[in-house]
């Protein structure tokens, strides 16, 4: 998610290289459609939520910088806050939370979060590691066999909450056999949230950052069974 | 967000519409149609304007705040690229502040609309969906 840090990203977004691939309208520091926001430009309360909002995540991925959220602090602060809840307080093990985040990013096509994450998911040093086969499976929209029970689970309820706009009874029940209720609430609002994210992306047309390969290769769009024969590479 | 921003409720109206229009979400079309639709409701906005979002149809004729919602909403849902024509008129028109305000406002709207979909949400008893399938 859009989220706050350290300003590592604007010091190497910097250079006249990088600045001389963007499009017209991006910003060098903030490599989006909005320049960084300053700390500078707001009245006191705004300061107090700035400071706030880029702490340095216990993991933290995406946007190393001041959100664009914070053009309006109090915004930045509620969203802040109920993302970080979901991602890092709500019980759910890491692995977990990487699967849900690459099966969201790859059912809306964002480049952006695909890209963090499947880089987090495949660093065995990282808390979110998880095997090569399951990143493959979400990446190029393969049947989920052979995976764990929980793990299946959740890529069955992303792609068909955000690919078929429907859950089946047979993988919500499943769902809620494998999480209980509270759980299953909090998977469901953790992908709608990164779902909402990727919609943000393309309004802002976010860059990846300076550096970074894409790495989620293009789905084929509309055809009858979402999760065959839809990849293209 | 959708209280405190400053929005005024007529282009509350108009981002939600086009957000669960591009979204498919029968749920939030029929709620907020209902009340858009409802002359005595402060979200009411012009019948025409609720179809040209409902029916897809070319924005013209609208005033620029509202012709630029649309085209902001389409652009992040349905085309997933906003131009570079519609970014900077947005922008004209509502600021940074407001621009992000907007584009939040629709992405809030968007994960409403996943949620649903997973809960397999109903409508209340009796309503009837407003929203065409595509």
């Amino acid at each position: 998610m859009l989220s706050g840090g350290t300003n590592r990203a604007q010091n190497r977004a910097s250079s006249a290289d990088s600045a001389a691939l963007l499009a017209p309208d991006v910003y060098p520091d903030s490599r989006n459609r909005l320049p960084l926001p300053k700390r500078d430009d707001m009245d006191d309360e705004g300061k107090k939520i700035f400071d706030k909002m880029t702490r340095h995540s216990p993991l933290a991925v995406g946007i190393e910088n001041p959100s664009p959220r914070l053009y309006d602090p109090p915004l930045a602060e509620s969203l802040g806050e109920a993302g970080h809840y979901l991602k890092y307080e709500t019980g759910l093990p890491n692995r977990l939370l990487e699967v849900a985040v690459l099966v969201t990013a790859r059912e809306r096509d964002c480049q952006y979060e695909w890209t963090q994450w499947e880089t987090h998911g495949r660093d065995p040093h990282d808390p979110r590691y998880i095997e090569p086969a399951i990143i493959d499976t979400i990446k190029y929209g393969r049947p989920g066999v052979g995976l764990g029970e929980k793990e299946s689970a959740i890529i069955a309820l992303g792609r068909q909450i955000l690919g078929e706009k429907k859950v089946s009874s047979a993988t919500f029940a499943e769902v809620l056999r494998l999480f209980g209720p509270r759980l299953t609430v909090d998977l469901v609002e953790l992908m709608a949230g990164y779902s909402a994210c990727a919609t943000e992306m393309p309004a802002i047309d976010q860059q990846l950052l300076e550096g970074q390969k894409p790495l989620l290769p293009a789905m084929t769009p509309h055809l009858p069974n979402p999760w065959a024969g839809r990849i293209t590479m | 967000m959708t209280y405190e921003t400053g929005l005024p409720d007529g282009l509350l109206e108009i981002a939600v519409l086009v957000t669960a229009r591009e979204r498919d979400c029968q749920y939030e079309w029929t709620q907020w149609e209902t009340r858009g639709s409802a002359p005595a409701d402060p979200h009411h906005i012009e019948p025409a304007i609720i179809g040209i979002i409902k029916y897809d149809r070319a924005v013209v004729g609208l005033g620029e705040r509202e012709a630029a919602i649309i085209n902001l909403g389409r652009g992040m849902f349905a085309e997933e690229k906003v131009s570079s024509a519609t970014f900077p008129e947005v922008l004209r028109l509502f600021g940074r502040r407001g621009t992000m305000d907007l584009i939040e406002l629709m992405t809030l709207y968007s994960q409403d609309a996943a949620g649903l979909a997973a809960f397999d949400q109903q409508l209340a008893e009796g309503q009837k969906p407003l929203l065409p399938f595509r």
